[in-house]
Order: C-alpha cells, then structure tokens, then sequence
C-alpha cells in the first residue's frame, strides 16, 4: 500500500509548491478525459485523495504522525540558492547526506556475509606480503559466523579456487587451506575476479551481504575492459567490489574505477602490517551498515552536466558518473554524505526555474529485515536576476576545501600524462604549500619530494603518486573535532 | 566567471575553490570595523620595514588563504576572535568572515599589542587549539614578540603580519 507521498511522487519534507506540481502533472496524465480505461480512473481517485490531504497543511500534519517514521533521513544542500540569468555557465555543488533516523535503529544483527577474498598470487607477493595477507585471512576466518558465506580465491596467471563458497565451513580446514598457499607467476586480475564472481554466485542471494575484495601488489595487462564489465555485472546484482593495493606497483586508477562501479573502494597499504587493519575495518563494517546498495538513478536537465561525484563518508572514494551511480552504504553510526558538481549551461533565461536532477534514490534496508526503500530525488534552482547573497552551507564549503586539496592532486597527475610538466610542477607546489596551510607537514615534503623528482625526470615516482593520492584523500573525512 | 584573486585563473560562476590553485574563492561579506585590501599575492619585504615598528607604524593582517588584508587601523591593542550570538566579551577584531569558525579560531582567541616602545607582541587568550608562530606553538597568557613578516596561525587560520611604516614616517 503505497502512501500519500510515493502516490504523487514526492518526498516526505516536499513543499506545498512540489505538491501542487506533481499533482497537477498527474492529473494532466491520468485525467478521465485523456485516459479513460478504469485503471487510470483508480489511480486518479487515489491522487485526488492524496492531493486533498497534502495540500491542506492541517489535514497533512495529522495524516503525517499516522506515517511510520522515515527509516532514513536525506538531506540535501547547495552551494547557491539560485541561478543567475545570465549568459554564461554556472557552477552548482549539491552535498547530499544520508542517516538513519533514530527511530528507525533497532535490530543490530546483520545479515550473513557472502565473501570472496581474492588473492594475489604473483611471484612478486612472496615472502613478507603474502604472509601478511594468510595472517589477515586467519583473522577474518576467526571473526565469521556459523551461517556466513567464505570463499578464497587466488590467482596469477591463472585462477585458483582455494576455498569454495560454503556455509559453516569447519575453520581448521580453512586455515589449512590458506596456508598452502605460494607465490608464483604474474598477474592477470580478471581471472580472479571472474572466479570470485562465481563464487559469490553460487549462494547468491540479494538477502546476504555479497561481497569481493581484491588484495593485489601489480598491474593487470589488457583485461581491464573485461574487469570493468564484470563489475558492471556485479553492480546489477548488488555484488560489491573492494580493492587492496600493496606497495606502490598496483594501479591504482584502475582499482578506484573498478570500485567504484559497485560503490566500494580502494585502498592503498604500504606496511604488511596494514592489511590486518584493513581487512578488520572491512568486516567491522560490514556488521555496522544501516542500509546498503544506496544508488542514484537519474537523468540530468538541459545543458547540464555532472562532472564529478565524490563520496566523503563513510569511505572516501570517487563515485561512477554513470545512472544508477552506486554511492554504497549508509553506517548504523554516522552517515553516508556525497558531493556532487553539476555544471550548468546558460539557462532557458525566461524560465522561473532550472532542472538539475531528477531521479530516485534507492537503497536495501538492513535494519532487522532487509527491504527495499525509494525516495524521489529532485534538485532544480530558481533563475534570479541578481547575484545570490545567500552563503553556502558551512559543511559544504568545508567539504569542498578538503577535497580541493585531492583534486589539485588529480589535476597534475593529468597533466604529467598529458606532457604539461610545468603545470603539474606548479599545481603540486601550490598543493604542498596549501598542506602546509593546513597543518599536514608530512604530507606536504612527499608532495615537495614528487616536484624534485618532475623537475629531475618529468615523471611522478609510483610510490610518492599514490602516497600523495590516498593521503589528501584520507584528509577528506577527518575525525571531528572537538568543540572549538 | 570569476577571477581567482592568488592566481588570475578563470573560474566558473559558482565555484567556490579554484579549480588551479585551491584558493578560496567563495568570502562572506564582510563586517564594518575592518577594511579589506585587494592584495594578489605576498607584498615584497622592501616595502616594509624589519626593525620595531615605532609609533608611525600601522599593522597589516595578510591573510595567506584568501589574499585579503584586514588593516588595523589605531590603538595600542587589539583582541582578535570571533562574534558568536550571546558574547559578552567581543574581540576588537572578528575573523568571522574569514572561517573563523570552520578554521578553529576561538572567541576570544589571541591579543596583539604594540608596547611604548613600539615593540609588537601577540598573547594567546587561552584559545582552544591555540596560536602558532612561525609553525611554533606558544604558551598561553605569556606575550610573545612579533616581527614584521612572522606567520601567525590562529587554530588554521594563517596570517602574516606586515609592519607598515605610515607615509610620514617614510624617508627618516
């Protein structure tokens, strides 16, 4: 039985002016005397219905405390309250938080885990790193549930299943298992991942927490296409794919757009030491996800253009400019909070207001029982004459300076691969002094060593890349702090 | 478009970072007590000079992010801070307009002031994430001597302090 609200489409926090609009557009479709057929005359009585409640700001408030509590609360704030009428592009940020709503926090068990580690195997894991990585695989194996889903798989040149997907596994012969593992051979990421994907298939089931995380020190050659379809594969199926890269060999583009398909993350590991701590954050995690499998659908307005996406928290990581962009779980403690950049071309200039976004947001409820949840997701702006006074929200200049820093660090990664030295010599100077500026010394002479070594070679080494990459991209969700 | 004030860069209406250098673009508007300047970049040192200011001289506030330049124009002391609603106490100075608060600086954060002899110092108010010069933390209460040019950090909120002799002060 669907309420009031999803009747006519809107949220539940819709202004009067929504309301009106949605409901004159589907009294405009469903209208006895352009649809005649008696389906439509059900739906319209239902809308006349809707509309009568919603409409009067008494009649709503008493129909609202009869709602069973919204189970999560979206927030959405933008960094200006209007659009200019003019002839130019404009840019528009949108910070879009997600939390449970305290009513709604009951149940704390979650649902069983479906898992896939995927192992790199190559010659070049051997000796300390795959020691590390056995040692963090015993751990998790010590953590699972008798009614949990565990699957290893490793692979070099080829795959290898070394534990199959089942439940209940006796943990003695899983530690065996694990321990007889070697290095050897090169890397071929998308044998892994295929083998994964199979496993998790065989007890696959949209209520268990289908998981697959990759630990890998090397690039994979030729097969990323075949990677990123595999993902996309997995994406339908609510299948998430999280990414390890050890040492500093990896590629990390490569993991962070696989990744991000799916709405996991990559993660980088310079110490064996880390990987335990990894795979732990991983798994405690996983037990602590409000709603999982959260998703945008949506299709953008005229002349307007998404040209970045980042969530902030509860893992930084890059999201997928693609619908449905998967922007992944909501913490049963703090919040899922995305930040999107639309660029806009100059408006229709007559027009009162300007469509941004339209679509729905969706997400897997995992509180007690799992159950789908939908919410209408639309984002317009007025058109003004004059500039707008109105100050940004203060999270969101704040997000933005953070992760400006990160970007810098994107842009002259760019330009190196584009051949623009100089430019990516200055960007990452100027990055180096605004770390300073923000209290991150270490941070800032890695950064300072990367513009020697452009200066010397013209390229970027692979290690201080990535050191600089995950390193602005962790400053990105800070812990609080304290009351100032 | 909108120019960036550290490095002339083109930006998009909207923007409020810029998108080659990372300054700040986007600044609230500001209150009255203060005037801002339109600086571009750090003033070259010959402009100003090195030994204690004296009495003819005026104090600049640069702020590193933004570019802007708060003058401090007459007195001996000046408190700086923040104006939250319910003070009682209000600073000579509110940073609010430069993220103060997003930047930690407390209330009543720091006083600067120029003794009889002209000599300028700077005392932490007991703020809660305290003040820095040049990247060293000093102890709060205890004035500390401040040069022409010095880095002061109040929590994250960066400024160099510029002595600037007054033009009748200029050719001795």
């Amino acid at each position: 039985m669907q309420d009031y609200y999803q009747i006519l489409g809107v949220p539940r926090d819709a202004t009067p002016q929504q309301i009106k609009k949605a409901y004159l557009a589907l009294v405009r479709r469903y209208h006895p005397d352009v649809a005649p057929d008696p389906e439509a005359h059900e739906i319209f009585l239902q809308v006349q219905e809707a509309y009568e409640v919603l409409s009067d700001s008494l009649k709503r408030a008493e129909y609202d405390a009869t709602l069973p509590p919204e189970p999560l609360l979206v927030q959405i704030g933008t960094s200006r309250a209007s659009l200019l009428r003019v002839n130019e592009p404009q840019l528009v940020y949108a910070l879009v938080t997600l939390r449970p709503s305290a009513a709604a926090l009951q149940q704390k068990q979650r649902p069983p885990l479906n898992m896939c580690l995927v192992l790199d195997r190559s010659t070049s894991m051997g000796g300390a790193r795959l020691a590390a990585v056995k040692r963090a695989a015993g751990m998790l194996i010590d953590e699972l549930r008798a009614d949990d889903i565990f699957s290893v798989v490793t692979f070099n040149d080829r795959a290898e299943v070394v534990i199959p997907a089942t439940r209940g596994q006796q943990k003695d012969f899983l530690r065996q298992r694990i321990a007889a593992i070697d290095a050897f051979g090169g890397t071929e990421i998308f044998r892994g991942l295929q083998a994964a994907y199979r496993q998790v298939g065989r007890f696959y089931s949209p209520d268990n927490l289908n998981d697959i995380v990759l630990i890998t020190d090397g690039h994979t050659y030729g097969d990323e296409e075949k990677c990123y379809r595999l993902a996309e594969q997995a994406r339908q199926r609510g299948i998430v794919i999280s990414g390890l890269g050890l040492g500093s060999k990896w590629n990390d583009a490569f993991l962070d757009k696989l990744a991000a398909i799916t709405g996991g993350s990559a993660h980088l590991v310079t110490s064996t030491r880390d990987i335990e701590a990894f795979l732990e954050a991983h798994f405690r995690g996983m037990g602590d996800r409000f709603a999982e499998q959260v998703r945008l659908d949506f299709q953008l307005g005229a002349g307007v253009e998404l040209q970045y996406a980042f969530r902030l928290t509860p893992i930084p990581a890059p999201l997928a400019l693609q619908t449905p962009m998967v922007w992944g779980y909501v913490p049963r403690e703090g919040k899922l909070e995305v930040l999107l950049e639309l660029l806009v071309q100059p408006p229709e200039l007559q027009a009162d207001t300007h469509g941004l976004l339209m679509g729905h947001l969706r997400a897997r409820l995992l509180n007690g029982h799992t159950a789908p949840w939908e919410r209408p997701f639309h984002l317009s702006l007025p058109l003004r004459d004059e500039a707008d006074l109105t100050s940004p929200p203060a999270e969101l200049v704040e997000a933005m300076g953070r992760l400006t820093l990160y970007r810098m660090q994107e842009k002259a990664r760019a330009d190196v691969k584009n051949g623009q030295i100089d430019r990516a010599t200055r960007r990452l100077e100027r990055l180096a002094s605004r770390l300073l500026m923000a209290g991150q010394p270490r941070l800032a002479r890695t950064v300072q060593k990367e513009v020697e070594s452009l200066r010397m070679t013209h390229t970027l080494s692979e290690a201080g890349e990535k050191a600089i990459k995950f390193g602005t991209r962790a400053l990105i969700a800070p812990e609080r702090e304290e009351g100032l | 478009m909108i120019r960036c004030p550290a490095c002339q860069h083109e930006n998009y209406d909207g923007a409020l970072y810029c998108s080659e250098c990372g300054a700040p673009l986007y600044v609230p508007a500001t209150t009255q007590n203060l005037t801002v300047g339109e600086d571009t970049w750090l003033p070259t040192s010959e402009n100003f000079r090195s030994e204690a200011p004296g009495q003819g001289a005026r104090i600049v506030l640069f702020l590193v992010e933004s570019g802007q330049r708060i003058f401090l124009e007459s007195g001996q002391e000046w408190t700086l801070g923040r104006l939250a609603s319910g003070q009682a106490v209000v600073p000579d100075v509110d940073l609010t307009a430069y993220n103060a608060y997003e930047q930690g600086v407390s209330r009543l954060h720091a006083a600067l002031r120029m003794d009889a002899h002209g000599r300028l110092t700077i005392t932490d108010m007991g703020s809660s994430n305290g003040t820095r010069v040049n990247g060293i933390k000093i102890l709060p209460n205890t004035p500390h001597p401040l040069q022409h040019g010095d880095i002061v950090a109040l929590g994250k909120l960066v400024f160099q302090v510029l002595i600037q002799p007054v033009s009748t002060d200029e050719g001795k």
